[in-house]
């Protein structure tokens, strides 16, 4: 912790604290982080967005796991990671294409060096090590970062990845959002380590535990490491400690499995509140930057509204158009019959087909 | 409907997952009201959870489309917002009275209430997954073949051979039509049945299932939509003269959801016994002071209780079926039965093994005066492990209660009476009441629930003698 929950630099701080500029940008990210997050749980409740599990409270960590890397570098996100893919310049809209339901799932990963976002826990893990020993391989410079859960530290990708990543030296650094909830599941139920940086040292890499909610410290840990691993000295895995404010998804009740107080508590170390607290104690920031990084934040959400509530009509050939290079058999049949289907209706262009063709 | 060019309505969409309806709790905002983008303007309770729902729309309300307690369909209008101007462009073609129009075999409406209640049943089921409906669907799907629903209007006329059909989609649209894909000619190649031979099918239909659905609308209780009254769940059933159909409200359906499974679940078997609490009344009436009006009755019991839990561990517990074992608790959350405002709730008073009987006092005081009102935390409504249900207030002397699952007992106090009874070979009048205990046998046997409830009783009868051991 380089900055306390009052926003004051602890004993550490004041020898660690990035320069003013890094944190200025980083407290705009995070603005625009939790913007995005409260505009996206809105257009989830309007039925536009099939689901969000919002990453509101842990927007610290999402923003650093951005600001952190290269343009050369690799992000590979979860599920709940979407407001790091937007903080990596991902289009907000795009980046909400699989929590929407759009055919194709998203946007083009190669744009931003952004890989998809994964629901399966840690299977991004592996991806992730592979993309960075390959580049590794290669004689490029690219540091992969990997973000995943406490929930996913249980799962075998997990000890897979670590493991693989270790051994061969691959320029990865795993970055754990212990949020200390997997869906409903305590991090008491999910391990009996002391704590998930820990699991560092049975694959022979340095683990490191930060504070989560402090932006600060979060640039000053990742961005040792991955400058670590830039130097080939291979992966590291570090634990930002934070918590998911909100509900798992908005199918998710989290009063059932945790007290408000407990909530009261997190929400006491707002990662926003607590940097805004610091920079304006210290004169960087002043209402006028304020306010501008308020309207930027307003204009993502517009944004967001807009490309969510303009309706995309798909065209069914593209069910077929990218499954495979050269089309199988089967496909070309399958097309063919979707084609007679469709010119059956073309007497009656009704509504009842259209809205078929959205299904 | 008229969604004229100005107006445009927001369709309660699903809110969880694969949802299929919610009950709107209370409207944050009023016919004439100013809205803006995202405002929050109505709350709704689905099986998941309560939700603030957001106005996709800016402008003035023009109508609210169901009272609070409503039940609406998902896909039905919410609310309507006038002169807007921001937000999404409202669709007219999804308005609400051409959906109804395909809609309306039994067959599918039982199905959706079917779905309902598999909905209600799997609520703690939160997952990121996005399969839910489809899930629950496909499993329909295959339904035996005698149960199909057969077409009201086109007979039957092949045999038993199985249907040429390839697309899902077609027998879904035959199935909301209420079809039989095997009374309708294929044109498909390889004698196919496709999607317009359907629909083709439902046009000459469409006359008879027309006709049902004005008669539908005109039972519906005179709103303006009457797709957004609880009519829409309720009105495709006959109204019966001499009847009155009342929807049960989500409180009820959870705890007959909970009652039901208690009952079908759980052997329980009732042990009762009569007991003498003219020793414990007159402790009662001896500790009050003028400044302290002392312990309650009900605080002396929930002491001894605790203390008998104690000592029969087994009944402070619940069953883990799937492995077979009997997991008892460390801690005794003690239920207690309160007569809500909406109906009966069952609290717990949190940690009540680490309670004197004047602390147990000031936590029954406060826990059934704040569910009375519905003010019980959630935590305190789910965590307890045994129950303890006094009766006596609604002058009763037995009952055979039932174990609020998924605990396993449940102890009852009847009205204390005066009685005449035989102390010391003498006819005198005596403070009396009766215990009904009501246990699942599967946990132990009716000795040791006859143990437990004697440890209780003799404690009522002799509570000196108690006192001194706890």
């Amino acid at each position: 912790m380089l900055l306390a929950p009052d926003g004051r630099p602890t004993a550490a701080g004041t020898a660690h604290l990035p320069p003013g500029e890094e944190l200025l940008r980083g407290l705009a990210g995070m603005v625009a982080a939790r913007r995005f997050n409260d505009q996206a749980g809105a257009l989830v409740r309007q039925g536009r967005l099939a689901v969000y599990p919002s990453s509101h409270g842990q927007e610290a960590c999402q923003v650093a796991a951005a600001q952190v890397l290269d343009g050369g570098d690799w992000l590979f996100p979860t599920y709940r990671d979407t407001a790091a893919a937007v903080a990596r310049g991902v289009d907000p809209v795009e980046v909400l294409g699989l929590l929407k339901g759009d055919w194709h799932s998203g946007y083009d990963p190669y744009e931003r060096r952004v890989a998809p976002l994964t629901t399966p826990l840690a299977t991004q893990l592996p991806h992730a090590v592979g993309v960075a020993h390959a580049a590794r391989l290669r004689g490029e410079s690219t540091v992969v970062l990997a973000l995943c859960g406490d929930g996913a530290t249980s799962e075998g990708d997990f000890h897979e990845a670590l493991n693989f990543a270790a051994v061969f030296r691959a320029p990865v650094v795993f970055f754990v959002q212990n949020n200390q909830y997997a869906i409903s599941v305590p991090l008491a139920r999910q391990t009996v380590a002391p704590s998930l940086a820990h699991k560092g040292v049975g694959y022979g890499i340095p683990g490191e535990q930060v504070d989560g909610n402090d932006l600060a410290a979060l640039l000053d840990v990742l961005s040792g490491a991955v400058a670590r691993a830039r130097a080939g000295e291979g992966p590291q895995l570090v634990e930002g400690r934070t918590y998911r404010i909100q509900a798992h998804t908005n199918a998710d009740d989290a009063t059932r499995y945790r007290p408000d107080d407990e909530v009261a508590a997190w929400v006491a170390k707002d990662p926003l509140v607590r940097l805004e607290a610091y920079l304006r104690a210290e004169g960087i920031l002043d209402d006028a930057r304020a306010a501008a990084f308020a309207d930027a934040a307003e204009q993502v959400a517009r944004r967001t509204r807009d490309g969510i509530n303009h309706d995309v009509v798909p065209d069914p050939d593209d069910l077929f158009r990218y499954v495979y290079a050269e089309p199988t058999p089967q496909l070309v049949e399958q097309l063919a019959l979707v084609h007679d289907e469709l010119g059956r209706d073309e007497s009656s262009q009704d509504e009842p087909s259209r809205a078929e063709a959205h299904r | 409907m008229t969604a004229t060019a100005t107006e445009q309505t927001f369709l309660l969409p699903d809110l969880g997952e694969g949802l299929t309806e919610a009950e709107v709790v209370r409207w944050l905002v009023a016919e004439g009201d100013a809205v803006a983008v995202d405002q929050p303007v109505v709350e709704v309770e689905t099986a998941k959870s309560v939700v603030e729902v957001p106005s996709p729309y800016a402008g003035r309300v023009a109508a609210l489309h169901a009272a609070e307690g409503d039940l609406l369909e998902v896909g039905k209008p919410l609310i309507t917002v006038s002169a807007g101007g921001v937000g999404p462009e409202s669709d007219p073609e999804s308005d609400p009275p051409l959906e109804l129009e395909g809609k309306g075999g039994s067959g599918d409406k039982q199905a959706a209430e079917a779905y309902r209640e598999e909905e209600r049943a799997g609520s703690g089921n939160v997952l990121i997954g996005y399969g839910t409906s489809e899930h629950a669907g496909s499993g329909r799907r295959r339904r035996p073949r005698g149960s199909r629903p057969t077409s009201p209007v086109v007979a039957a006329t092949a045999g038993d051979r199985p249907v040429k059909v390839i697309s899902p989609i077609v027998r879904r649209l035959a199935r909301e039509a209420g079809l039989d894909l095997r009374a309708i000619a294929a044109s498909g190649a390889g004698g196919v049945v496709t999607r317009s031979d359907v629909r083709s099918a439902i046009e000459h239909a469409a006359p008879a299932s027309h006709r049902g659905a004005v008669a539908r609308g005109a039972v519906a209780r005179g709103a303006a939509a009457p797709s957004a009254s609880p009519g829409a769940v309720a009105s495709s059933v006959p109204d019966v003269p001499g009847e009155r159909r009342i929807p049960l409200s989500g409180f009820q359906r959870t705890a007959a959801k909970v009652l039901s499974r208690s009952r079908s679940e759980i052997p329980e078997a009732t042990v009762w016994v009569d007991v003498d609490a003219t020793a414990l009344w007159d402790l009662r009436e001896a500790s009050r002071t003028p400044a302290d009006t002392g312990p309650g009755l009900l605080a002396h019991l929930a002491r001894f209780v605790v203390a008998s839990l104690k000592e029969y561990p087994v009944l402070n517990a619940r069953l883990d079926v799937e492995r077979d074992e009997i997991v008892e608790f460390d801690r005794i959350n003690l239920g207690i039965a309160v007569q809500g405002e909406q109906g009966l709730v069952v609290p717990a008073v949190l940690g009540a093994d680490e309670m004197t009987t004047v602390e147990l006092d000031a936590a029954l005081r406060d826990l059934v005066a704040r569910a009375r009102v519905g003010k019980a935390t959630s935590e305190e409504l789910t965590a307890g492990t045994f129950t303890l249900n006094s009766y006596g207030g609604f002058r009763v002397d037995g009952s055979a209660a039932i174990i609020n699952h998924p605990q396993v007992a449940i102890l009852g106090f009847g009205r204390i009476i005066d009685r005449p009874w035989v102390v010391d070979g003498e006819i005198v009048p005596r403070k009396i009441t009766q215990m009904s205990f009501v246990f699942d046998h599967r946990v132990c046997d009716g000795g040791t629930a006859a143990g437990f409830m004697r440890s209780v009783a003799d404690a009522i009868e002799n509570p000196l003698a108690a006192i001194v051991r706890l």
